[in-house]
């Protein structure tokens, strides 16, 4: 089995989580225990950066439901990046793309937190 | 006029002037870029865009029925205006028309022709096949007010009836990718099912069950807005929460629910079911295990703000007896966990009781010491202690704290800790044995005490000296073959405070011996209820006299195993045996 990982890393005012691997229903707490540190040390402009996961389920797309809320509501945003075309399918048929913002690569996402 | 414009004769052509050609080289330009695209909104829009600069009109609007909604079973209307707002009420009496062709608003009949004519339209023109309207093009006035002349109307008849085939293109498309979404849809959704239930299978976890319940939830229906109760005997108890306003009372009247409830539809005559729309729930998801509701997983507002779908409802609802069956499965594991954890922690009692049981007898000249301890497998009571005092001095103690279990073994331990601390000072005896006394009375309640017997052999004196507080007699048979019962003493231990004791005084020789016994011996029973008795000890001690001391305990051992045969061991097993040399 692919194994799933996060690296985050500081951008100017944004932090970039890279994904590795696989999330679904089984690594996704592990995605959501990063999202509650950033949570915790109230960074809320995120960049989520897809080039290397390989595969998201259903469950994996809801750590991101999870936190939309508090990081809106704290006036940052998780902006999606470099998803590769089977993993914007899903996120495509459960209609997230009326729901984040999803950017060709990093940079650009980036771009429009360090624009605010 | 023509169906297929592009088959139109050559010689017609031929028969016109110029603008013709100019007018038809257009159209079929038109129908090239038309026919090659399966956006249907691009299509509308550019002959909106043809009409507009061929007939001077600075208004357009073109409306078709949306063919995802009509695959759906339900009709919703398109509408692309250029300066013309038309409501979906004057669209959808249209519809029912039947129109063909083109038209102007008194054709359609006074009310609606003046409510058109009233939106600004002065024509409008049918998108359509020979068996289906797709949808109508209105034209508004002329920017210099003056009428359409037939030309023109050809013009955008035709331009209407190229975009129909088009259109019907772009419909099949459009019905195709609906399709081929909803198929996409519904392999994403078991997949997702698929998975929960192999991740729900490893889960031992309520809080992880419920989290990995809420993650799909989320991903596959983007709820930001949800709840989650368990049931237990008909009463909720919410775990999640992020309906604000919600509570558990609000949930009991729907906690024997067995299907899905869109609240909207019951709210009417079920205030429970309005009250909770009214905090912003909106559908209610029990949980069923084995036709029983173990909990709910109350929905309420998306992210999208989209309405909850029949099948998004159904697909909600197996997720959620899937989590079910974790939530119960996590339930039983904690429960073998709690039994597992407190047997463990039994067995550790009962190593560190063992502990405290003597395990190599002390080197003493003056005698050989036997010990037999077999303890039921929970921790018990039964102690018994072998102390060498001096070279000349030996003490020998039994004791049965009543009850078993952990208060017994608690007060076995607080009574060897006792004793061996008193042994080691220069009191006697019976003043070990009356401070003992008073420990065990202070240390417990008064239905709690200890049957109690201790000795001290002295070699140089070839005597005992002993106290019996309670405790079954001992037995001191001696070499002429002679059976005494040592059973001077007093009240057992713990029963009253400031009790005296006598101390009790035999004579040994050698050849003597002295047998220690618990009630494990005298009362073990077999199959029937029978008890094996004192007197079955005593024949046997009688019988056997001449054994060694370890052998004496191994026969009655034996005998009692022979007489109990299959009838569980109803209690500790403790016996010591002195012979004296």
């Amino acid at each position: 089995m692919n194994e799933f990982k996060v690296l985050t890393r500081d951008s100017g005012n944004a932090v970039i989580m890279e994904l590795h691997g696989f999330l679904d229903a089984h690594t996704a707490p592990d995605l959501e225990k990063t999202f509650s540190e950033l949570m915790a040390k109230g960074k809320y402009n995120i960049v989520v950066n897809f080039n290397s996961l390989s595969y998201i389920s259903s469950a994996g797309l809801g750590v991101f439901m999870a936190y939309i809320d508090e990081v809106r509501n704290n006036r940052g945003d998780i902006k999606l990046a470099g998803m590769q075309q089977k993993v914007f399918n899903v996120f495509d048929l459960l209609g997230f793309p009326f729901l984040y913002e999803i950017y060709k690569d990093q940079d650009e996402a980036l771009k429009k937190f360090n624009n605010i | 006029m023509s169906k297929n414009p592009k088959s139109t004769p050559r010689k017609r052509v031929k028969g016109r002037g110029s603008d013709q050609i100019v007018e038809l080289t257009s159209l079929i330009e038109t129908a090239k870029i038309l026919n090659s695209s399966l956006d249907y909104k691009f299509i509308l829009n550019h002959i909106m865009l043809a009409s507009m600069g061929k007939l001077a009109v600075s208004k357009t609007c073109a409306v078709v029925r949306s063919p995802s909604a009509q695959g759906r079973g339900t009709e919703e209307f398109i509408k692309i205006g250029k300066g013309i707002v038309l409501t979906d009420d004057i669209v959808s009496q249209l519809f029912s028309l039947d129109l063909e062709g083109c038209a102007s608003p008194r054709d359609v009949g006074d009310s609606l022709g003046t409510r058109l004519a009233g939106a600004g339209i002065s024509r409008l023109f049918t998108i359509r096949t020979s068996h289906r309207l797709f949808g109508y093009l209105f034209i508004g006035k002329k920017l210099l007010g003056d009428d359409f002349v037939q030309n023109e109307v050809e013009f955008v008849s035709t331009l209407c009836n190229i975009a129909s085939a088009a259109i019907e293109n772009a419909f099949v498309f459009q019905a195709y990718k609906d399709s081929n979404f909803e198929l996409q849809s519904r392999v994403q959704e078991l997949q997702t099912l698929f998975e929960l239930s192999k991740e729900f299978n490893l889960l031992i976890d309520e809080a992880r069950a419920i989290r990995t319940l809420e993650f799909a939830v989320m991903g596959q229906t983007g709820a930001r807005k949800y709840a989650i109760c368990l049931v237990h005997d008909s009463k909720g108890r919410i775990v999640v929460n992020r309906i604000p306003g919600i509570e558990e009372a609000d949930l009991h009247p729907l906690c024997s629910s067995e299907t899905p409830m869109r609240l909207a539809e019951l709210a009417a005559g079920m205030p429970a079911a309005a009250h909770l729309l009214e905090k912003g729930a909106e559908v209610v998801v029990p949980f069923q295990l084995q036709g029983k509701t173990d909990g709910l997983l109350i929905l309420g507002e998306r992210l999208s703000k989209a309405k909850y779908t029949d099948s998004e409802i159904s697909f909600i609802s197996s997720l959620c007896n899937l989590a079910a069956m974790a939530v119960d499965n996590a339930r039983l594991f904690q429960e073998s966990l709690a039994k597992q954890r407190l047997e463990e922690e039994l067995s550790l009692a009962h190593a560190i009781q063992e502990k405290l049981l003597p395990r190599e007898m002390p080197n003493f000249a003056g005698c050989v010491v036997g010990t037999f301890h077999i303890p039921t497998k929970q921790v018990g009571g039964d102690y018994f202690d072998v102390i060498k005092l001096s070279e000349e001095r030996i003490c020998v103690a039994i004791a049965d704290v009543s009850g078993k279990g952990f208060p017994a073994a608690l007060l076995m331990a607080n009574l060897q800790s006792a004793f061996r601390a008193l042994m080691a000072t220069d009191l006697k005896l019976d003043e070990i044995t009356e401070r003992l006394n008073n420990i065990v009375y202070d240390n417990t309640d008064f239905d709690r005490f200890i049957t109690f017997f201790a000795a001290l052999y002295d070699s140089s004196e070839k005597s005992i000296t002993y106290i019996n507080a309670g405790h079954n007699y001992p037995f001191l048979m001696k070499s002429d073959g002679r059976e005494i019962r040592l059973e001077k003493g007093g009240l057992m231990l713990g029963v009253l405070p400031n009790v005296r004791y006598q101390t009790g005084r035999e004579d040994i020789d050698d050849g003597d011996f002295l047998y220690m016994f618990t009630d494990g011996v005298n009362e073990a029973l077999n199959s029937q209820g029978d008890q094996f008795t004192e007197e079955r000890i005593s024949d046997l001690l009688k019988l056997n006299a001449g054994l060694r001391a370890d052998e004496i305990l191994d026969t009655i051992r034996r005998e009692v195993a022979a007489f109990v045969g299959d009838a569980p061991q109803s209690d500790d097993i403790t016996q010591v045996c002195v012979r004296f040399q």
